[in-house]
């Protein structure tokens, strides 16, 4: 739980404080580059064995945070601290030490994976690099054991990455990822690529792995559904900025932020009593180019309820006393300090 | 009786390769009335694209199509690669998922618009660039004058579907052949995109196929459902019928491990094992080896499609009652 008074400072988990990553535009020989600035600010925490949902529209930033958590990003500002150390002052030593606590499940399970490994061998490539102590005989304990959890038989050690299903390829890098029993796994669209019959099969597993094992969680998706199903807490992005955070039955039954309640009410039912009588779409609009974002909130050429400061004003992240987070100028405004509310009642 | 607009019977396709032979389509009929969109579900490699592919005269030379796929009256299979050009394009147009690679990528979309008018419909360079601004508006791009001499990577996603669809529809289909056209969208916008389509349905009577593995997207826009497994029919029903109450077991168990939200969040059912692949041997039903209903006259006799009560039909010899169906 993102729990931000008592737990500042606390040696448990991953605790990210204005988090922020920025891209260089080349835009020809002769002209400056463009700022493409594709997170700005993002605050969050992940307790032990909590998961963490992320999700928004494609471009708000979500594989870049992805990337910046496990180094593959240089960051233009913020900490990522990972059980009372920022990853990102380590030492390249200081990290690999620790690199093993974080893991990453990859979309695309198939292009992942070196197409002239064996299941058995990709599996212990990460034992191989990390846990040397091992002899070849406990490493193929550990191997077997591995492809057990994640529901891959025996005799699939011997088999070549394209001899696999998506699904099974997605077991392998899953297998991957959980083989040097880490403490946070990192999952970016892990399961987009797979058939819905398959997918539910990885999502149960990755369910049950997290129960199981402890684990905690990061999982990014632009699939509310699938992210409701695995997720605590929540966190919404828009064009790099966190607008929403909240936990989950808070997040669905009593969205807060436009933008999160335009994302939830564009999500597709199977019931088609539910599509025939409910709604126009909420929003109409594309994203905006990241790299000339909106000025203000950058929601405001979308929002159906902007208003002139919203053009003018970033809003501010407040906390609600549910837990939940909003930076939206017209939301907060039902967010009345006691103190206020006493004072005005007094005048 | 009116003909329907599209009638497909006994429809199957077959791929040759170095490792055997693929049945992609086994056995397929099914019928699209005027105006109708009908919703074609099922998961990666069951078929769908290639049942409409194999309608257009638009496979591969390893493959080959037996059956009938009457059009406007017409039987397109068989039928030569002049006739079909005449058909293809007008009566009968495309929208694919990923726009950038149906565009060109160094022409703007005014001259891929006019082009296409000039040649389908003989119309000179002005009445042309006229007829290209009326259907950006049509389709509701905002700003269409300006869009007209952009570069397809100058739009967004949703821009660049709009402009493929202003393009499937200047020649006024009869049937337009979506294949899982908001697939790549983000969710606002794929419900503008599905919108859109509907409109074009209402106002101009343009019959959908919308194929899509997303029983959501068939949920908004379709009349009708056939749901494929491995190639065949194995559901075939209104909307509401086979998504409220599937009797197929593969339908039910689809529909069992979507994630719904507008479903009490609860443990999904995963459907255990992997669809099978298309050079296997075919013998009974080929959903048996997956499906807990099944029993040994499952795996020897191919269950035909068949309507047991009303019209929703299923290929299955213990489908299941409207009781059993899902409870939420
Ligand atoms: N040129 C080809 N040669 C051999 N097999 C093919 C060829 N084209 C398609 N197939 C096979 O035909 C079957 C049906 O393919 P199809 O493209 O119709 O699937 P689909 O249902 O549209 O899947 P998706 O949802 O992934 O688009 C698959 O098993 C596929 O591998
Ligand atoms: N290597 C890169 N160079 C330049 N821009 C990038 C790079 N990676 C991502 N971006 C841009 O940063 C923004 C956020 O991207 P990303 O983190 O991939 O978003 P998401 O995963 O949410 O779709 C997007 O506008 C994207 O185009
Ligand atoms: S700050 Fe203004 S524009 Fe932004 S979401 Fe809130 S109301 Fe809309
Ligand atoms: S025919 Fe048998 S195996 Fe096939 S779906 Fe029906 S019950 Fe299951
Ligand atoms: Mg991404
Ligand atoms: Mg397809």
């Amino acid at each position: 739980m993102i729990n931000m008074s008592p737990s500042e400072g606390s040696e448990e988990g991953l605790r990210v404080r204005n988090l922020s990553v920025t891209y260089r535009i080349s835009r020809g020989p002769f002209r400056r580059p463009d700022e493409l600035r594709a997170l700005r600010d993002v605050d969050l925490d992940i307790a032990p064995g909590r998961s963490l949902g992320v999700v928004g529209e494609s471009g708000s930033g979500k594989s870049s945070m992805a990337r910046a958590f496990l180094r593959l990003q240089s960051l233009s500002g913020g900490k990522i601290v990972w059980r009372g150390h920022d990853i990102t002052q380590m030492t390249e030593e200081a990290f690999r030490h620790m690199r093993p606590d974080i893991q990453m499940v990859f979309q695309d399970p198939l292009a992942s994976l070196n197409p002239r490994m064996q299941v058995a061998d990709l599996i212990a490539e990460p034992l191989l690099t990390h846990r040397r102590d091992l002899g070849k005989v406990e490493r193929r304990k550990i191997v077997i054991e591995t492809m057990g959890r994640v529901g891959l038989r025996p005799e699939f050690a011997e088999r070549y990455p394209h001899q696999l299903s998506g699904g099974q390829a997605q077991r392998v890098g899953i297998a991957r990822a959980i083989v040097l029993s880490p403490k946070l796994l990192i999952c970016d669209e892990a399961v987009s690529a797979l058939d819905v019959s398959v997918q539910a099969q990885v999502l149960t597993l990755l369910k049950q792995l997290q129960e199981e094992m402890g684990l905690s969680l990061l999982f990014i998706s632009h699939d509310l559904a699938v992210v409701r199903y695995v997720s605590d807490d929540i966190i919404v992005l828009y064009l790099g900025r966190l607008v929403e955070y909240a936990p989950r039955d808070i997040l669905f039954e009593n969205p807060r932020h436009p933008y999160t309640r335009a994302l939830i009410s564009s999500v597709l039912s199977s019931n088609p009593r539910i599509e025939r009588e409910h709604r126009s779409p909420p929003i109409g609009g594309d994203i905006p180019s990241p790299i000339n974002p909106p000025s203000g909130c950058p929601f405001h050429t979308r929002c159906p309820i902007a208003e002139a400061i919203c053009r003018e004003k970033m809003p501010e992240l407040r906390h609600w006393p549910d837990g939940a987070r909003v930076a939206c100028h017209v939301a907060n405004r039902g967010l009345v300090p006691p103190s206020e509310t006493t004072l005005k009642g007094m005048q | 009786m009116k003909e329907p607009l599209l009638c497909v019977d006994n429809l199957t396709t077959r791929f040759t390769t170095s490792s055997g032979t693929v049945l992609a389509v086994d056995r397929v009929s099914f019928s699209i009335s005027r105006g109708e969109v009908l919703g074609i579900v099922g998961e990666s490699g069951s078929g769908k694209s290639q049942i409409f592919m194999s309608i257009a005269g638009l496979l591969p030379p390893n493959g080959q199509v037996s059956g009938e796929a009457r059009f406007l009256g017409r039987n397109l299979i068989g039928a030569d690669e002049s006739e079909l050009n005449r058909i293809r394009g007008r009566a009968l147009a495309f929208v694919f998922q990923d726009p950038m690679t149906a565009l060109h990528p160094f022409r703007t979309i005014a001259s891929q618009l006019t082009e296409m008018l000039r040649l389908h419909r003989g119309l000179d360079h002005g009445a042309a660039r006229a007829e290209a601004l009326r259907l950006l508006d049509r389709v509701h791009i905002p700003d269409a004058k300006r869009r007209l001499d952009m570069y397809p990577h100058e739009l967004s996603g949703g821009m660049r579907q709009r402009v493929m669809i202003a393009m499937s529809i200047s020649c006024n289909p009869r049937l337009l052949i979506a294949d899982e056209p908001t697939t790549a969208l983000d969710v606002t916008v794929q419900l503008q995109v599905l919108d859109l389509l509907d409109e074009l349905r209402r106002d101009e009577g343009i019959a959908i196929a919308l194929i899509t593995h997303d029983m959501g997207v068939v949920s908004r826009l379709s009349d009708r459902v056939i749901v494929i497994y491995a190639g065949n029919i194995v559901e075939e029903g209104t909307t509401e019928e086979v998504l409220l109450s599937p009797t197929h077991p593969y339908t039910q168990g689809l529909l069992a491990s979507m994630p719904d939200l507008y479903r009490p969040l609860s443990a999904l059912s995963p459907i255990p094992g992997y669809p099978p692949d298309g050079r296997q041997a075919r013998k009974g039903c080929m959903f048996a080896p997956r499906c807990s209903r099944a029993q040994n006259v499952c795996r020897d006799v191919f269950p035909e499609l068949t309507a047991r009560t009303g019209r929703q039909r299923q290929a299955c010899h213990f489908p299941i009652s409207g009781s059993q169906g899902l409870a939420s």
